[in-house]
């Protein structure tokens, strides 16, 4: 009896480690799939949240109604959308239209749900329309950002031109104030230190050492692949001027 | 110089050194086996008797802590089969491997809301060997409960509770009870929607006892919903408090079980005469070696049947603010969930139950018949398979497929929904379609089906509709497009005509608004204009929602027409309140033209209508021969009723591909 108990019990304990075996091959390609398929139900309830609360203001398929749009090349290529910076906006909200989302600062979702929309939005980042859309708009803009210190490039038609305010008029700088506090603000911040991820401090050296024309031009083509929008539909070319005469204020110190 | 050759390689010398040798050998088997020599241990071996006397297999027991546990021989009847079925056993072996697998767990595990659910996910899906852990941990649970059930049931059937085995059956209720709550506070632990709800259910059940529960929900939630504070109490009840209790309840029941009272024979077999002269079993090796191989077998069985046979799928993370549409408790509480649908919960969730549990431990208190036998013990016998067949009823009373109203509608679309999997369910329909076969496109019940394994889903879906009496002309839509790189929208839309008319607004309701109201400086009566406002007011949203509806949703050709016969009712119901309005300020405004307006509209309704919705607008009256204020407003109420009749449900899904490939592949 315990003969025959022995013999049953080894081939067992072989079956047990077979088995085992067999699974700990699979191991690698199963917690890869795994992974892969949390990732996946992710997007699918960040896809639900964003039907049921986003989908209002920017639109059933994210491109865009009243609020931006976030499946755009643009959203997503140079300095744009990150993670982090999605997570951040998405939780604390963007003034001054999206309200804040998050429940740590008092919205509805969960941090799991702020993850789940995140992970929605940047799935449209492997997108590849969007990667060559990105591309293609890289070359289509030969007038980068300039280094540090110097006065920036512009294109001809934008050249040697100047201010034709008295940026010292108290005037032109109430007048700019007005227009920044409702344009510019809401990026840039009130005092131009700049409130979101991204938005050029324009009371540092950098904006300081910008010239004239290359700040008339930035204003008015805007700055693609990021937030900056052309401002010349929206501002004439004296609200332009008035807007840059009270930046310059900035740089003043005052 | 002669070397001494001779006294070191003589012969005399190599029978020394062997003997030598063996006897270094025969000490150490001796320290190792805790009594047993080299001798006795080939005996053990080859299956034979003992040579030695007193048995050396018996010394072990004395010599060693681990084997003073167990008895030194049992009575033969007591390891047969039949005489305990392995169960107590398998509950013991169940609580084993809840042990290692669990301190497996806990390396892996935060009890904290914000961390839980990541680490279950990392558990699953980064931690070699984790998933198969958390499945053995949770297969393993579950196989505790049913197998300390049916020892229960084995003990009480044979009337093992008697002579002398009263405390051990005590002892073994108690036991249960601490299977089931170790069980039921580390379904809370992974802190995903079936966990937060079903402990949740299982909690509020506590509150309604009568004069602590507040009290004692507090104490177990440790806030007035689950939270951080719950979720710690959960794990340190479940790591540490419920586990010692076991270990100490396990000890005193085995302690009775193997030095006081034995096991019990099969009833009949257990005459005084049988137990004196019962032959024996050492427990070397005979019961060892059996528990070792069972131990295997069921190790093995485990393994693979977890492994390859059983899902415990993590649900979404736990969201309080989202109840999902059908929460019950963990299944062994499914019983007192029925009990609650019955009556008042106080009594029925917790008076009930604490009367059948004492009722359960006082059982041999109360049975003083001495036999065992079947035959003598009718009345025990019958009570306690009623009792079981109640329970089973109760339990599928708790399910919700009894006495939880949903509407058809909505059980049907979430049958095809695949967030809900309970734990060991089969997956859904859809899960099983690969990524590559979920066309794009729209397909509605009355055309059409689409291709492939979607196709077989549809049918079903169309099937399910139809078997629901409740639903008349029922169209179903299924709409998959695609929603971003590889993710697809699934849309179930349905439609429907109530068979019922309502009227919108009870007339009770009517009376407690005020009959007059100040409307632009002047007083007038308040049932027409509010009527009428509340209408325009509805319709003109209604109006928009559908024509987004039917803009955006890309209908099918019977859902177009459905509708549209719903948009020209609202548009009839615009024009019939305009008029209504200019009747009642005197503006000056076409009122026969509106009304002729809302009759070819409603004649168009009619057309465009599935048959039961044109039978309700049949009812109604051509509206051009309305005079009165009070006609139009009674028109318009019934209207509304059959708008309202024309019924919808959609609900929506993501599918993603990664996700899908998965799924697919299990």
């Amino acid at each position: 009896m315990p003969v025959s108990r022995i013999l049953i019990g080894t081939l067992l304990s072989v079956a047990l480690v077979i088995v085992l075996g067999i699974i700990g091959l699979n191991e690698r390609g199963r917690m890869t799939a795994t992974s892969a398929a949390f990732q996946g139900e992710k997007i699918e309830r960040g896809a639900e949240l964003f039907a049921n609360n986003c989908a209002a203001c920017h639109g059933a398929n994210a491109e865009g109604v009243i609020a931006p749009c976030l499946n755009c090349p643009v959203f997503f290529a140079g300095t744009g959308a990150n993670e982090n910076d999605v997570r951040r906006t998405i939780a604390g909200g963007r003034p001054p239209a999206m309200p804040t989302w998050g429940e740590e600062f008092g919205g509805p979702l969960t941090r799991f749900q702020v993850d789940e929309l995140v992970a929605f939005l940047m799935n449209f980042q492997s997108d590849p329309r969007v990667a060559t859309q990105a591309a293609e708009m890289a070359k289509a803009t030969p007038w980068p950002k300039p280094a540090p210190g110097e006065p920036g490039t512009v294109p001809p038609e934008y050249e040697g031109m100047t201010n034709p305010f008295d940026p010292d008029d108290p005037d032109v700088v109430a007048a700019g104030r007005e227009i920044f506090n409702t344009n510019c603000a809401p990026c840039h911040g009130q005092d131009g230190t700049g409130v979101v991820p991204g938005a050029l401090d324009l009371t540092g050296e950098y904006a300081a050492g910008l010239s004239d024309e290359y700040y008339f031009f930035r204003v008015s083509e805007g700055l693609p692949f990021t937030a900056m929008p052309p401002w010349k539909d929206r501002l004439t070319e004296e609200e332009r001027w008035q807007v840059i005469g009270y930046e310059r204020t900035f740089h003043q110190g005052r | 110089m002669q070397l001494p050759l001779k006294r070191l390689f003589g012969p005399q010398a190599r029978q020394a050194q062997l003997a030598f040798l063996r006897n270094k050998i025969d000490q150490s088997i001796l320290a190792v086996t805790a009594g047993l020599n080299l001798q006795d241990v080939r005996e053990l071996l080859r299956g034979e008797e003992p040579s030695r006397r007193p048995n050396p297999r018996y010394k072990v027991h004395t010599n060693s802590f681990w084997m003073h546990v167990r008895p030194m021989y049992y009575p033969a009847q007591s390891v047969k089969f039949k005489a305990t079925f392995g169960l107590g056993f398998l509950t013991a072996f169940a609580f084993f491997i809840e042990t290692v697998t669990g301190i497996f767990l806990m390396v892996f595990y935060t009890p904290a809301p914000g961390v839980a659910y990541q680490d279950m996910v990392n558990i699953i899906s980064n931690v070699p060997f984790g998933n198969i852990m958390r499945e053995l941990h949770r297969l393993g649970a579950e196989v505790m409960v049913v197998a300390i059930w049916l020892h229960a049931a084995r003990v009480f059937f044979t009337g093992a509770y008697k002579q002398g085995r009263e405390f051990t059956w005590v002892t073994g209720v108690i036991l249960m009870l601490i299977t089931l709550f170790l069980s039921f506070f580390g379904y809370l632990l992974p802190w995903d929607q079936l966990a937060f709800w079903a402990v949740t259910i299982g909690t509020s059940m506590a509150e309604k006892a009568p004069i602590a529960g507040d009290e004692v929900n507090l104490l177990m939630r440790g806030a007035r919903d689950i939270g951080a504070a719950g979720l710690l109490r959960a794990y340190l009840i479940h790591v540490f408090l419920f586990p010692v209790l076991a270990f100490i309840f396990i000890s005193v029941h085995y302690y009775r079980v193997s030095r006081l009272h034995g096991i019990s024979f099969w009833p009949g077999e257990d005459t005084e005469q049988a137990e004196r002269s019962a032959p024996r079993v050492g427990y070397i090796p005979n019961i060892a070696t059996k528990e070792i191989v069972w131990g295997l077998l069921a190790t093995l069985a485990l393994v693979v049947f977890s492994h390859w046979f059983w899902d415990s799928p993590l649900q979404a993370p736990a969201n309080p603010n989202l109840t999902p549409l059908h929460t019950t408790a963990p299944w062994y509480f499914l019983w007192i969930q029925g009990l609650l649908k019955l009556g008042d919960p106080g009594i029925m969730g917790v008076v009930l139950p604490t009367i059948f549990l004492i009722m359960f431990l006082v059982v041999p208190y109360v049975d003083r018949n001495p036999s065992r036998n079947f035959r003598d013990r009718p009345i025990a016998m019958t009570g306690m398979a009623l009792t079981a067949i109640v329970f089973l009823i109760l339990t599928y009373m708790g399910t919700p497929a009894f006495a939880v109203p949903t509407a058809p509608s909505i059980e049907v679309a979430q049958e095809f929904m695949p967030d809900e999997v309970e734990p060991g369910g089969a997956p859904d329909d859809f899960e099983t379609i690969p990524w590559s076969q979920l066309a794009v496109g729209t397909w509605d019940t009355h055309s059409a089906a689409p291709p492939g394994r979607l196709g077989r889903l549809f049918e079903h879906f169309q099937h399910e509709l139809e078997s629901k009496r409740e639903l008349q002309d029922v169209l179903g839509v299924l709409s998959v497009q695609n929603f971003g790189p590889r993710l697809k929208k699934v849309h179930f839309r349905i439609y429907w005509i109530a068979e019922e008319l309502e009227r919108p607004l009870p007339p009770a309701a009517q009376e407690l608004l005020p009959s007059q109201i100040v409307h632009e400086g002047q007083t007038v009566d308040r049932p027409a204009l509010y009527q009428s406002t509340k209408d325009t007011i509805i319709n003109g949203v209604q109006e928009i929602g559908l024509q987004r509806r039917l803009k955006d949703l890309r209908p099918t050709e019977a859902e177009g027409r459905f509708l549209e016969a719903k948009l020209a009712m609202n548009e009839a119901s615009l024009a019939i309140a305009s008029a209504g309005v200019a009747m009642q300020t005197g503006a000056s405004a076409d009122v026969p033209g509106l009304l002729s307006q809302a009759r070819d509209l409603l004649q168009r309704a009619k057309e465009l209508a599935p048959p039961t919705g044109g039978a309700h607008l049949e009812k109604l009256e051509d509206p051009t021969t309305l005079s009165s204020l009070e006609e139009l407003l009674d028109y318009l109420g019934r209207l509304d009723a059959v708008d309202k009749a024309f019924s919808t449900y959609d609900k929506f899904n993501f599918y993603h591909q990664d996700d899908h490939a998965i799924k697919a592949g299990r």
